[in-house]
């Protein structure tokens, strides 16, 4: 087994299976969250949820990939069509390619990039870019005020969520993930998620509106506002824009396990399961996750003027407050 | 911001407590509740008891009922009666509101427990009862009876007072 696993982390094998993790985690997130939504959607609101194909509905995902894949595909006569088709992807492709730096376990990584978080929060605000394509390419009115909703919350939320990393980074003396991961050893007293609390909230808060979820769904807003970015959309593109949501939502809270929690560190040294430390990546993750769709069945809307409100006066003057606080102690401490 | 802090802690708390407690959902296809009395399904009728004295049909307000009359001398007494040959309920212009229930002389119109109204198209809801099919294209709008036209003496002189000195009232 020592052998087998030795000769994968030989080069060209190393890069090919992680790839490979990486792309059917990515098209798999999407579904598969779509039916955790749905369930925890539906024990919250004290009824089952999906349940009907196969066994308490576990093949729900895979028939409705069936049918968004069978339904048409329309584009508004007026839309600019070509930026109306390219806007899922463009929403999909930076939720699928910042998997790469994300370390699953210790060997598991596509590419352990030395500026591995500048390229996060880099490539997670080519998002907003998607959104304008949407909103723009839709030709319709509704879809662009949606859009410019999006960017404005996308954009202002982006700032506490570099600032919020920066403590991180200052404690780690590193941008590479990895090492991120490496510093936070031993237990989990030594994760940052203690001496990085506010920060941490700061991150959960603002990568919750980054990938725009309740309680800042403003961009969509599916039935208080009258519709969003998305309302032309149909069949695969519309699946398409649905996935990037999901897929990065996963991405986001496997950042934050990654930064916060210790990513793939066990809680105790003695349950260290070698290889097979994915594991409590995962759990964590998922872990994560449902604090994300717990929290969206919880909380209400937030107003637009709410929303920049938190993010401009209560989220980056707190962030900078212990960024301060960080770098102090960094000082005295050594 | 008080939408941060206690509230949501709370709010959290109550989901968290719905995410555990016991679900209330019914099985509904497998599992169908009693139907309590007195509900309405959908429409049949009796078309052994029916009289075609075309209540229903009349005090229909979405004419979803509508009935092919002819006479038949059933006992040979040289006097026809009246009898629905054709008899046609459209269910998908029912909006349940029992008139026809209770305008119904013999009881012969009435709503089953059947709740499950559903078709791939509008026709096929048109339920055919009796011997020869109703078109249920055609709307079945009941003719309207020509009002009699108000003939002259002391019924009408006395119509004509009554109308003048509720006038005159008014003007006063």
């Amino acid at each position: 087994m020592g052998a087998f696993v030795n000769a994968l982390d030989q080069e060209p094998w190393r890069f090919i299976i992680s790839f490979l993790v990486i792309v059917v985690l990515t098209l798999n997130t999407a579904a598969i969250l779509t039916l955790a939504e749905r369930k925890v959607a539906g024990y919250i609101q004290l009824r089952y949820g999906p349940n009907r194909t196969g066994f308490r509905g576990i093949l729900q995902p895979a028939a409705d990939v069936i049918k968004l894949f069978v339904k048409e595909n329309v584009a508004p006569g007026k839309a600019d069509r070509w930026v109306f088709l390219a806007a899922p992807i463009a929403m999909f492709v930076p939720a699928a390619v910042i998997w790469m730096v994300v370390p699953f376990a210790p060997k598991a990584v596509v590419t352990n990039l030395n500026i591995g978080l500048l390229f996060v929060v880099s490539t997670t605000s080519i998002g907003a870019l998607g959104v304008i394509m949407a909103g723009y390419g839709s030709h319709s009115n509704f879809s662009l005020l949606g859009a410019l909703r999006g960017a404005a919350q996308m954009i202002s939320y982006e700032v506490p969520l570099i600032l919020s990393l920066l403590g991180t980074i200052i404690l780690t003396g590193s941008l590479s993930l990895s090492d991120v991961v490496d510093k936070q050893a031993g237990g989990f007293w030594h994760w940052y998620i203690w001496s990085q609390l506010p920060m941490f909230a700061v991150f959960y808060i603002a990568s919750i509106a980054e990938v725009k979820r309740v309680p800042f769904d403003l961009p969509e807003g599916e039935s208080e506002i009258v519709g969003g970015y998305q309302i032309e959309y149909s069949g695969m593109t519309w699946a398409m824009i649905q996935a990037s949501e999901f897929a990065s939502m996963g991405l986001m809270s496997a950042i934050t396990v990654t930064l916060f929690l210790g990513g793939w560190q066990p809680p105790f040294e003695f349950l260290d399961l070698g290889n097979f430390d994915w594991i409590w990546f995962g759990l964590k993750t998922a872990l994560v996750m449902f604090t994300l769709q717990w929290v969206r069945w919880s909380v209400p809307r937030f107003r637009m003027d709410q929303l920049m409100d938190l993010g401009w006066k209560v989220l980056v003057p707190l962030s900078l407050v212990w960024l301060l606080v960080t770098a102090a102690g960094t000082l005295i401490v050594g | 911001m008080p939408q941060i802090g206690q509230g949501t802690l709370k709010g959290m708390g109550i989901t968290l407590k719905h995410l555990l407690s016991k679900k209330i959902t019914r099985q509904y296809p497998e599992y169908k509740r009693q139907m309590p009395e007195r509900s309405r399904g959908m429409l049949t009728v009796d078309m052994d008891r029916c009289i075609a004295c075309l209540q229903c049909m009349r005090i229909c307000p979405d004419h979803c009922i509508s009935i092919d009359q002819t006479k038949r001398d059933f006992d040979g007494s040289g006097k026809p009666k009246p009898f629905a040959v054709g008899f046609m309920i459209d269910d998908s212009r029912c909006m349940y509101c029992s008139l026809c229930v209770e305008v119904c002389p013999v009881n012969c119109i009435y709503h089953t427990e059947e709740f499950e109204v559903q078709a791939y198209s509008r026709l096929e809801l048109a339920r055919q009862f009796g011997e020869r099919p109703v078109d249920p294209t055609v709307d079945p709008k009941p003719q309207v009876k020509k009002k009699r036209p108000v003939r002259g003496g002391s019924k009408g002189k006395a119509a004509a007072k009554k109308k003048a000195a509720g006038k005159e009232e008014e003007a006063a």
